[in-house]
């Protein structure tokens, strides 16, 4: 009997301020044949406010596949709209 | 409850982990079931402005999706928290929540050892966004701030919201 643990990582692409939701798959293995699959969630945004400036979104400790799918789909119109959505909501 | 119908557009499994849609009553898109999720997420407490510096000795997350719904559970403790600026707020949500329904809050069910009494505290997640910003029930519409922070947080509480 031999236990190997392996990741997987996908992610969706959700609404018009492209937000990356990544999933990693946990996935235990005996003797090849998958035992036990559990999910860790988290999500990414085009930017990300700090010190009230906005910046890029730091991805560098992300996957490369997942890396690859931001690159791709947070363009300089979609990061922009982001920014104006997430300032004209509500705050105190 | 009546279960009039029950029908599926493929099974999946876990060799081939086919997209499903199940039908629950009737056929059309209000009665499909075509998302089923457990896991867990970090979640962190951050500032709007600046970060504090926050030691946990809990530190949990758990989910269920059905549909479009997130069911979630938090629970914080903590033995160091310093700095930060702006609004106390919980990042690290499973999913960004429905940017085009803004409506999404509940009460904290557990909190204590802030710097001063916030209760009752709530909670509310924006349109659009994987964070949770907490909020005094007091009328003045005031959020906890960073400022509010003590070494010995605790805060648990469930609640769900549209992705």
């Amino acid at each position: 009997m031999a236990l190997t643990k392996e990741f997987e990582y996908d992610c969706e692409v959700r609404g018009q301020y492209k937000a990356v939701q990544v999933r990693k798959a946990t996935i235990v293995k005996d003797d090849g044949k998958e035992t036990s699959r559990t999910y860790h969630r988290h999500v990414l945004h085009p930017r990300t406010k700090t010190d009230d400036t906005w910046g890029d979104t730091d991805i560098s400790g992300e996957d490369a596949s997942i890396q690859a799918v931001c690159n791709a789909v947070w363009t300089a119109d979609i990061k922009s709209a982001y920014e104006t959505f997430v300032d004209s909501q509500e705050t105190p | 409850m009546a279960l009039t119908q029950i029908t599926g557009t493929g099974i999946g499994s876990v060799d081939s982990l086919t997209p499903t849609t199940i039908y629950l009553g009737g056929s059309g898109s209000a009665n499909a079931l075509d998302d089923y999720e457990e896991g867990t997420f970090t979640p962190t407490l951050t500032g709007s402005s600046s970060d504090p510096s926050v030691t946990y000795t809990t530190q949990e997350g758990h989910y269920t999706k059905v549909g479009s719904t997130v069911f979630f559970a938090i629970r914080f403790s903590t033995s160091a928290f310093s700095g930060g600026s702006g609004n106390l707020e919980i990042s690290g949500l499973p999913f960004t929540s429905n940017a085009s329904l803004d409506i999404r809050g509940g009460g904290v069910g557990l909190n204590y050892q802030f710097a001063t009494n916030l209760n009752p505290m709530a909670w509310r997640i924006n349109a659009g966004a994987s964070k949770i910003s907490l909020w005094r029930n007091n009328n003045n519409a005031d959020v906890v701030v960073t400022s509010n922070g003590a070494a010995s947080l605790r805060i648990e509480f469930t609640g769900f919201y549209s992705t």
